[in-house]
């Protein structure tokens, strides 16, 4: 079963519309009506569009053996954007939002775009302080700290 | 009397007291609005407070100085980073960041801030005229109306589902079923919450927003490694911002269409006026003699979520004053500044304070102008930041939609959602299901479960058979049987010409 391209979207679809299904069998009638009658022809049609899918990825890999370079490369970068996007999440769970903030441009524009260090620093600085004024000073807003600081108060 | 009314709240409105609070609250507003996740309605709580012992005329040119040009400054990052700054914005992102990429922001800009402009004298300029005569049509309104008026929305889904119906219908099912998430006020049972006191609430939308279009788009920029987002060199770039407003007056008819869609939809209490703009681009869509450019960069996808957008903010006034039934969020705080000044939506705004009812309309109407003047200035210098390198934009978009994300309730399950529709939304665009399709389920959903239980219950089945709700099923059977009798009309044109 794949679990790529059009079909594993498709798969993670059906999967969504089973599992709230399931959920919504286990409410009164009154509040699982609506859910049901969403999601079972949802469903439905979700399965038809990854039969769809798969039927035409067989077509697409009789007729192209392997991806070009090219497309290798994309993926590679795709993959790469994505595990940048995580570690800052999981940076702001552990250090809060105003650590990430500082630590994770500085790292993106020295290490991942190869800026220059002035450029690096400066940006990262100019950043930080825009988010503390804008939403710390001027709306009042707490952002979060983090697990690691919530560890030490 | 209305007329003299009409003419004193005129001067009113531009007394150098009106005047000058309105010139301090609009780049607030235009600020508020152009930063993810803040927020027309964050903007009214901060600045109430500071309407205490203030004169009521002062005090609503500051507030409704600040909150009726938001949404002239939320498509900014919708077009320039496909991060919208409100909810409403994500409509412009559909067709607003393609025009970017095609190296046409400043076209855009001056398109959503001169379509802005003019949606909002429309809304103001309909609440004048409705002012009168609204009792009854706001009267006539009740469950079944609202229900079928949420199915309207809905039917929407076909239009800007693009090629495929079925996937579109497919993200629409998957809006609809998160928009479940939660408490059900019918029933008090909490659905899909997997124990977590974060979802008794239900998903809120700007976390959604953010991930399906900001993060989404920085997976597609990283992807992409092209050098910046507009994919043409800066010499290449077309239009400008005259090309822009002059675009808002060629399609004059669509922007008044839409203006007028995004009144009535701000008029009715309870309906919501998130969905306003995305009916207005499905409308626009469905009307347009090239509705497969949409998506793709065309400027009629900016110019009829925009109009409606502003519009509808002036129509959300009318219920707030007439009845002291908000028509949005917003004016449900705007309410709490008229407690504090001692004044009583009602019947009295609209015979004892006409002067200053029709002169919260005029301030509507110089408060769009002005701030469509003051971003028109602005918009070619703004477009310039999409030709910046994507490695140094990729960490403001993140950090600017994270945080806006974060502070839609202060609780990290908002920067777990967008993290998962950030996901979900990249997949979404890359296989061609529609994402506006979603959002529309996810607006709408509630509000069709709600007012169907309503009605049920108020009217049993019959509820279908009220004149009105009929009129508006009419209606809303348009945007699914408009499309095939449009390619009918093609195909016996085709088949004329042999």
């Amino acid at each position: 079963m794949r679990f790529k391209g059009p079909s594993g979207l498709a798969l993670f679809f059906i999967f969504f519309f089973v599992l709230i299904i399931i959920l919504s069998l286990g409410y009164n009638p009154q509040a699982r009506l609506i859910p049901l009658v969403i999601a079972i022809p949802g469903l439905l049609l979700t399965i038809g569009q990854w039969v769809g899918a798969l039927y035409k990825e067989r077509k697409v890999e009789r007729e192209e053996k392997s991806l070009a370079a090219e497309d290798r490369e994309e993926l590679s970068r795709e993959k790469n954007t994505m595990a940048w996007i995580i570690i800052f999440f999981l940076m702001i769970v552990f250090l809060g939002l105003h650590a990430s903030i500082l630590l994770f441009t500085f790292i993106y524009l020295k290490f991942k775009s190869k800026e220059s260090w002035p450029l690096s620093l400066s940006i990262t600085g100019g950043l930080w302080l825009g988010i503390y004024l804008a939403f710390v000073q001027i709306v009042k807003a707490s952002l979060y700290p983090g697990l690691l600081w919530k560890l030490f108060e | 009397m209305m007329w003299e009314s009409f003419i004193n709240g005129f001067f009113l409105s531009i007394s150098w007291q009106s005047l000058g609070y309105m010139l301090l609250a609009i780049p607030i507003g235009l600020t508020i609005g152009a930063i993810p996740g803040l927020g027309g309605n964050l903007g009214l709580a901060l600045l109430i407070p500071f309407t205490f012992g203030m004169e009521p005329l002062a005090a609503f040119a500051l507030l409704l100085g600040m909150h009726s040009v938001v949404h002239t400054g939320s498509p900014i990052p919708s077009i320039l980073f496909d991060t919208p700054g409100a909810g409403p914005a994500a409509a412009t992102c559909l067709d607003g960041y393609p025009m970017a990429q095609k190296g046409e922001a400043g076209r855009a800009l001056g398109a959503t801030f001169a379509s802005s402009g003019v949606g909002g004298v429309i809304g103001a300029l309909a609440m004048a005229i409705t002012i009168p005569v609204i009792r009854p049509i706001v009267l006539a309104f009740g469950p079944p109306e609202f229900f079928m008026l949420a199915m309207l929305g809905l039917a929407f889904i076909a239009s800007v589902s693009g090629e495929s119906i079925a996937r579109g219908l497919i993200a629409g099912a998957v809006g609809l079923i998160i928009s479940f998430v939660g408490m059900d006020p019918q029933t008090g049972v909490v659905r899909f919450g997997f124990g977590q006191l974060y979802l008794w609430e239900g998903i809120k939308l700007v976390p959604v927003v953010i991930g399906l279009f900001a993060l989404a788009e920085v997976i597609d920029l990283g992807k992409k490694g092209t050098k910046s987002i507009a994919q043409v060199q800066a010499y290449e770039a077309k239009g400008g911002m005259w090309q822009g407003v002059k675009d808002t007056f060629i399609h004059w008819w669509l922007v008044l269409r839409c203006s007028i869609i995004g009144d009535i939809i701000g008029m009715i209490p309870g309906l919501g006026g998130d969905a306003a703009s995305f009916i207005a681009y499905g409308h626009a869509q469905q009307t347009s003699k090239h509705p497969e450019e949409f998506g793709k960069g065309t400027v009629e996808g900016v110019l009829a979520p925009e109009s409606a957008n502003n519009s509808k903010e002036g129509g959300a006034l009318i219920p707030t004053l007439a009845f002291g039934v908000p028509g949005s969020s917003g004016m449900a705080i705007l309410l709490g500044a008229f407690m504090i000044l001692g004044l009583a939506p009602g019947p009295e705004m609209l015979t004892k304070h006409l002067d200053l009812t029709f002169s919260m309309v005029w301030m509507l109407v110089i408060a769009n102008v002005l701030a469509a003047l003051a971003c028109l200035a602005t918009a070619n210098h703004l477009a310039k930041i999409t030709f910046i390198r994507s490695s140094i934009l990729i960490p403001f978009i993140l950090v600017f939609g994270l945080v806006g994300s974060y502070l839609t309730t202060n609780h990290m399950g908002d920067l777990i959602i967008t993290l998962l529709m950030g996901f979900l939304g990249y997949g979404m665009k890359k296989y061609d299901y529609p994402r506006a399709s979603l959002i529309l389920g996810l607006i709408l959903g509630e509000i069709a479960e709600n007012n169907l239980h309503l009605s049920l219950n108020l009217f049993g089945p019959a509820f279908l058979l009220r004149p009105m709700t009929l009129i508006i099923l009419a209606i809303a059977a348009l945007p699914i049987v408009f499309p095939w009798f449009k390619k009918a009309g093609k195909k016996e044109g085709k088949e004329g010409v042999r």
